[in-house]
C-alpha cells in the first residue's frame, strides 16, 4: 500500500518553487539557462510533456495556491473580522467553492502556458494535443476532498467517474492560445 | 562558472518536475489512499507516453 504524504509534499514544493522562481530572472539573464533548457526539453519531450502539464498544474501549482489561499482566508477572518467564520466555512464545506475556482483558474492558465511552452520549445502540434488531453482528463477526474470527524482533512481526490464539465477551462485555455497565435500571424502579414 | 550555475538550476528544476510527475502519476493511478481509480486514469499516462514517444522518434 502506497500512501503519499500530501502536506509535506505540497509545502516542500511551494518552498522550492518560491526559491527557484525568485532567483530565476537573475540566472536567466546572466547564464545560458533558457537555451540549455529549451534544447533539453526538445530532446526529452516525452519525459516532460505527458504527465508534466497535469502534475505541475494540479499538484504543484493548484495544491500550493489552495493551501496559501486557505491560510490567507483564515488569517483575514481572524485578524480583520476577529471571528471564527473562516473555520466555519471550512467545516461546512463552503470553502470548496474557492477550491473549485482555483482548480478552474489553474486549468485555464495551465493549458495556455503549456501550449505556449511547447511552441517555445519548438515541438509539433501533437504535443499540444497530448498536453491538453493530459490536462482535460486530469481535470475531469480530479476533485477536492473533505473528510469529517476527529481526523478531518481536505485535499485532492480522484473520482471513479469523470466530471467532464471541469475540463471546459482547459479547452478555453487552449482557445486563448489559438486566438493569440491567430492575432500574431495576422499582425505579421 | 556560468555554465555550471545554469546546469545546476536546470537539473534542480527538472528533478523537482520529475518527482512531481511521479507522485502525480502514482496518485492519479491509485486514487487517494489507494481507494481505487478508474481504468481511464490508470491507462491515461502510459497511452499518452507511448503516443508521445512514437511521435518523438518519428519526428527526429
Amino acid at each position: 500500500m502506497i500512501t503519499i504524504p500530501l502536506i509535506p509534499v505540497v509545502i516542500s514544493a511551494s518552498v522550492l518553487s518560491l526559491v527557484f522562481f525568485t532567483s530565476l530572472p537573475l540566472v536567466a539573464r546572466r547564464t545560458d539557462f533558457l537555451s540549455i533548457t529549451r534544447e533539453h526539453l526538445r530532446r526529452f519531450a516525452p519525459l516532460y510533456f505527458v504527465a508534466g502539464p497535469s502534475a505541475i498544474t494540479y499538484f504543484a501549482v493548484g495544491g500550493t495556491v489552495s493551501v496559501i489561499a486557505t491560510f490567507i482566508f483564515l488569517i483575514a477572518h481572524a485578524v480583520i473580522d476577529h471571528d471564527d467564520a473562516g473555520r466555519d466555512f471550512i467545516v461546512s464545506g463552503e470553502i470548496f467553492t474557492m477550491f473549485r475556482w482555483i482548480e478552474y483558474t489553474c486549468s485555464f492558465f495551465g493549458a495556455y502556458v503549456f501550449a505556449r511552452l511547447i511552441r517555445w520549445v519548438g515541438l509539433s502540434w501533437i504535443w499540444t494535443v497530448i498536453a491538453v488531453v493530459s490536462l482535460a482528463v486530469s481535470a475531469a477526474y480530479r476533485t477536492a476532498r473533505q473528510e469529517y470527524g476527529p481526523n478531518a482533512s481536505t485535499g485532492p481526490d480522484i473520482l471513479l467517474s469523470p466530471e467532464w464539465l471541469d475540463a471546459i477551462p482547459v479547452i478555453l485555455g487552449l482557445g486563448l492560445f489559438l486566438l493569440h497565435r491567430a492575432l500574431i500571424i495576422r499582425r505579421s502579414i | 562558472m556560468k555554465k555550471f550555475v545554469a546546469r545546476f538550476y536546470l537539473v534542480s528544476a527538472l528533478a523537482a518536475v520529475l518527482v512531481t510527475e511521479l507522485l502525480w502519476v502514482v496518485f492519479i493511478s491509485t486514487g487517494h489512499e489507494n481507494r481505487g481509480s478508474s481504468l481511464t486514469t490508470r491507462l491515461l499516462f502510459p497511452v499518452l507516453f507511448l503516443v508521445g514517444t512514437v511521435q518523438h522518434f518519428r519526428g527526429r
